[in-house]
């Protein structure tokens, strides 16, 4: 199975995907990338973070997905 | 007798000395017991779900995992196991497996004849009793990982396990606070464990280091101060009952 790396920011924060996860194809990187990101949501949206986002890089560098979850606010009077 | 069947029954021994205080005739109905050993391979199951065993599986050396899973494959690992425990205890009396149980390294088991395990209780009446506090305290470790599961952050939930490993493992000698302890699941067992994707894992572990709470590296996970993750864990000991309190009997 190829190898991905996947690195995730939450706010300023940015961990880099140094240890690489072996997955079945391109399409399973993209659907765990986007489950880590609900994941991610559920921790840091309660604490202010307001964009989430996972870049998915190939063990060759290129970089083939960037998925991004950002939560935008109307309030009354705003 | 050989050495590895009489290694397995001082670590049923040892586990049962935990939760009671067994009687030399208890001890030596326990020291009685015939064991079948068998080795599995990481990966493989020794119970499966929907089977009917007739005997309990002592595990002798190496870790195995309780799990379920889902109609589309997903895999939930329910629990941990190590040496000296009876995982599927159970089956003692309910005859159908509710889950599987699964090598996570390679595995050395014991398989004990329930026939065997009735006759010493009818022999020594008294060695119900810290079955049934086994099988009550393994109900103890579901409460708290629902709580866990359910109402802990990323962080937090991997502390959390983390300590109970650290205590579990040295309440059977496998763990120290110097040197931590052996910790062979990969990312995505670990995952498969705590109901998270192996990036959100792999993400959480990173933050983990980065705030100087463990190490894990080449299979061995080092907690650098226990009471500290314990305290920003929520972590508190009581539902693992390995000392006071156990009462009478």
């Amino acid at each position: 199975m190829p190898y991905y790396f996947f690195t995730t920011k939450a706010g300023a924060t940015v961990s880099d995907g140094v240890d690489p996860i072996a997955l079945a194809d391109d399409d399973t990187a993209l659907a765990e990338a986007v489950r880590s990101l609900g994941e991610m949501a559920k921790d840091q949206l309660p604490l202010g973070v307001r964009d989430i986002s996972v870049a998915v890089r190939t063990a060759q560098g290129e970089t083939i997905h960037d998925v991004r979850l950002a939560v935008s606010v109307k309030s009354r009077g705003a | 007798m050989n050495q590895a069947h009489s290694d397995a029954l001082d670590q049923l021994v040892r586990k049962l000395n935990v939760v009671t205080r067994l009687s030399e005739s208890e001890e030596r109905a326990i020291r009685a017991l015939p064991l079948i050993a068998k080795t599995f391979a990481a990966g493989q199951d020794f119970v499966h779900e929907h089977d009917q065993p007739d005997h309990c599986a002592l595990i002798v050396r190496g870790w195995a995992s309780r799990y379920k899973t889902t109609s589309l494959g997903r895999r939930q690992i329910l629990s941990l196991h190590f040496p000296g425990e009876i995982p599927d205890l159970q089956s003692l009396l309910l005859s159908t497996m509710d889950h599987s149980l699964a090598a996570l390294t390679e595995l050395a088991v014991a398989f004990i004849p329930h026939a065997a395990v009735r006759a010493a209780i009818q022999a020594e009446p008294h060695l119900a009793i810290p079955l049934w506090r086994l099988t009550l305290i393994d109900a103890a470790l579901y409460r708290e990982w629902l709580m866990v599961m359910g109402r802990l952050n990323a962080v937090q939930h991997m502390g959390h396990l983390f300590c109970e490993l650290q205590m579990r493992l040295e309440a059977v000698g496998l763990a120290s606070r110097e040197s931590g302890f052996d910790f062979p699941l990969t990312q995505t067992e670990l995952g498969d464990a705590v109901g998270m994707s192996p990036v959100h894992v792999n993400r959480t572990i990173q933050d983990m280091r980065r705030l100087d709470l463990i190490t894990w590296t080449q299979g061995r996970l080092l907690i650098h101060n226990f009471e500290d993750l314990a305290e920003r864990s929520d972590f508190d000991p009581t539902y693992l009952h390995q000392s006071s309190g156990l009462g009478a009997f």
